[in-house]
């Protein structure tokens, strides 16, 4: 009979096995915990991620809180030069673009009778040109070049809804959807330095991102060159791109400086963000808890199954055996065990990455086919700390019944 | 392999040795040899046997193996010596009760690699041959001690230490134990040290050692 089989035909009579499937079962929960959590972190992350790429771009635009103190101070909440400087330094921001306003007068006027479907309008009112780099909207037909008679602009998606959902319904009047709005030019005037100038102004598209109208920054420069009427001070509102406008972190740091955020979907994304990634480290918390109790009630029952036959155990040792000798297989025995535990655990993680996948799809999310490497990743760096505290485990209680 | 006793005294024997004792004047014990241990019940003689095996490490003085103080020697070199060098058969003979008399002696020959053709031949000698198969827990403590004999004898040895090892025997199986363990042991150059004879049993080439 060899050393091996009969160590570990002496230790299959020591001890009852319940207890150490239990231990086992709790390992593999321990371990699919934590590599499930990175797995369900690393999905959503995935999808939050595939979504902002849809909307073309990570932009953020933000003022300062009007207050009653720099209302009267008369500095309503400018953003100077070293304030762009030093926001353009913040981690996670990748560039800075100040607004810029009319300082001219603007009058748009549709003409009665030439759309027999719109009522006779004309409104006094402002534009904003951020740098080109900023726009969301579809470029097409954006720009301007001196000389040109028309002008694009792009106008908040929302006052297009205003009109139609809260104006057009209450007086009567057609509902207008984007396309027809696109097509319909209006006279857009400009007053100022004793000049006037008419242009046709055409809308070029819809934002959700920027609560003003926007012309080419070409148009504003040389509207305001011409007949701009003072001097053009600090833009109140920057536009940002940020690498992830979702970062919890920098809604901290913008809400600490005083400024505020324009588009509450970026706040909620970054409350969800924050709250998600609060949940996914408690449960990591938890899964190492459980690693470390399941690790506990392995180790115990080891020590039990070597205390138990501790005697057999002390003379196989006197008879000529290593302590290493001896604990060697029972060392392989518990190798393989926690490797079914694991096996378990991939499984189930690799089940819950599909059941996520999947259930996303018919959400009409996607997310990446692929599990995620960080949860394998983990496991990977858990599981040779688990077997060497094993071994080492095992090694110790064996020597000790050896010298007893 | 020469063993050497330098004023070596258990503690629990501690000022209570007797001075002509082989506590107090020592002992080097040589190869090819044959040693007999006297000593009234409780003055330790398995004592002796222990420390000679490492068992026993609570002791003053210097126990040395071939000049080396045997303090520093970590479990793996018990277990080496015990492979290789020191073969023993123990007073309460350590077998595995749950297995049977043949597969107690083929864990020692395959740890150190020791033919069964020969172990078979000395349990002939020693009449239990027809008894290898039966689980060790329904052999009389007479046929056990012959097991362990044959287990201890499965391995190259250069020191051979029996505890009262025919405590249980006739006089005849005695006497093919004792004639056994000599030959066994002068074939291997090795020395003999045993426990638990009377002075008259004692064949006359036995140094005695007085505890």
């Amino acid at each position: 009979m060899k050393t091996e089989q009969f160590v570990l035909k002496v230790l299959a009579n020591a001890a009852k096995k319940r207890s150490l499937w239990l231990s086992l079962a709790g390992a593999a929960a321990g371990l699919f915990l934590l590599s499930g959590a990175m797995q369900t972190a690393s999905t959503f992350r995935g999808v939050m991620n595939r979504q902002k790429d849809l909307l073309g771009g990570d932009f953020l635009v933000i003022n300062k809180k009007v207050s009653l103190l720099n209302t009267l101070s008369g500095k309503a909440g400018s953003f100077d030069k070293k304030e762009q400087k030093e926001i353009a330094g913040w981690k996670g921001i990748g560039a800075v673009g100040a607004f810029s306003g009319n300082r001219f007068k603007v009058r748009a006027s549709f003409k009665t009778g030439m759309q027999a479907s719109m009522p006779g309008l004309s409104t006094d009112m402002f534009l904003e040109a951020v740098p080109d780099a900023f726009i969301d909207t579809d470029k097409d037909g954006w720009g301007w070049e001196e000389g040109d008679t028309e002008v694009p602009l792009i106008i908040p998606a929302d006052y297009l809804k205003l009109y139609n959902f809260g104006f057009a319904q209450g007086q009567g009047l057609p509902l207008i959807p984007e396309s027809v709005l696109q097509s319909v030019s209006f006279d857009l005037s400009i007053y100022g330095k004793g000049q006037m100038a008419g242009f046709r102004g055409r809308i070029a598209g819809f934002t959700n991102r920027i609560q003003s109208v926007l012309v080419p920054q070409e148009f504003m420069d040389y509207a305001n060159a011409r007949f701009g009427e003072g001097e053009g001070g600090d833009p109140g509102r920057l536009i940002l791109r940020a690498d992830d406008p979702s970062d919890p972190a920098l809604t901290q740091r913008f809400a600490a400086a005083g400024y505020e955020m324009a588009g509450g979907d970026r706040l909620r994304t970054s409350r969800i963000n924050s709250l998600l990634m609060l949940m996914i480290a408690a449960v990591l918390a938890l899964a190492m808890l459980m690693i470390v109790l399941a690790l506990l009630g392995i180790v115990q029952f080891a020590q039990i199954l070597v205390y138990r036959s501790a005697r057999d155990l002390q003379v196989l040792y006197l008879l000529g055996c290593t302590p290493s000798q001896l604990a060697a297989p029972l060392q392989k025995r518990f190798t393989l065990q926690l490797g079914m535990a694991v096996v378990v655990a991939l499984a189930l993680t690799l089940a819950l990455h599909l059941f996520l996948h999947f259930g996303l799809k018919e959400r009409g999310f996607e997310s990446s086919i692929l599990p995620s490497w960080e949860a394998f990743a983990l496991l990977g760096v858990v599981l040779p700390l688990l077997w060497w505290l094993l071994r080492r485990a095992i090694a110790s209680a064996v020597r000790e019944a050896c010298a007893a | 392999m020469i063993l050497t006793l330098d004023r070596v005294i258990p503690l629990p024997l501690e000022g209570n040795t007797d001075p002509e004792s082989v506590w107090e004047r020592g002992i080097t014990l040589l190869p090819g040899k044959n040693y007999s241990v006297y000593a009234s019940s409780g003055k330790g003689k398995s004592t002796l046997m222990n420390l000679l095996l490492g068992i026993r490490r609570d002791f003053k003085g210097q126990y040395a193996i071939d000049g080396r103080d045997s303090a520093g020697f970590k479990p793996e070199d018990w277990a080496d010596l015990r492979r290789n060098s020191l073969a023993t058969v123990y007073q309460d003979l350590k077998l595995f009760p749950q297995i049977s008399a043949a597969e107690n002696i083929e864990l020692k020959a395959s740890l150190t690699g020791f033919p069964a053709e020969r172990w078979q031949v000395m349990a002939e000698r020693l009449g239990i041959a027809g008894l290898l198969d039966r689980p060790c827990r329904t052999l009389s403590m007479g046929q056990q001690q012959r097991v362990a004999v044959v287990r201890a004898l499965s391995q190259p040895f250069q020191f051979l230490l029996m505890d009262e090892p025919v405590s249980h025997l006739d006089q005849d199986n005695a006497r093919l134990v004792l004639e056994l363990a000599m030959e066994e042991a002068s074939a291997q150059g090795a020395a003999l040290l045993l426990t638990g004879l009377n002075v008259q049993d004692t064949p006359a080439s036995f140094e005695a050692v007085q505890i």
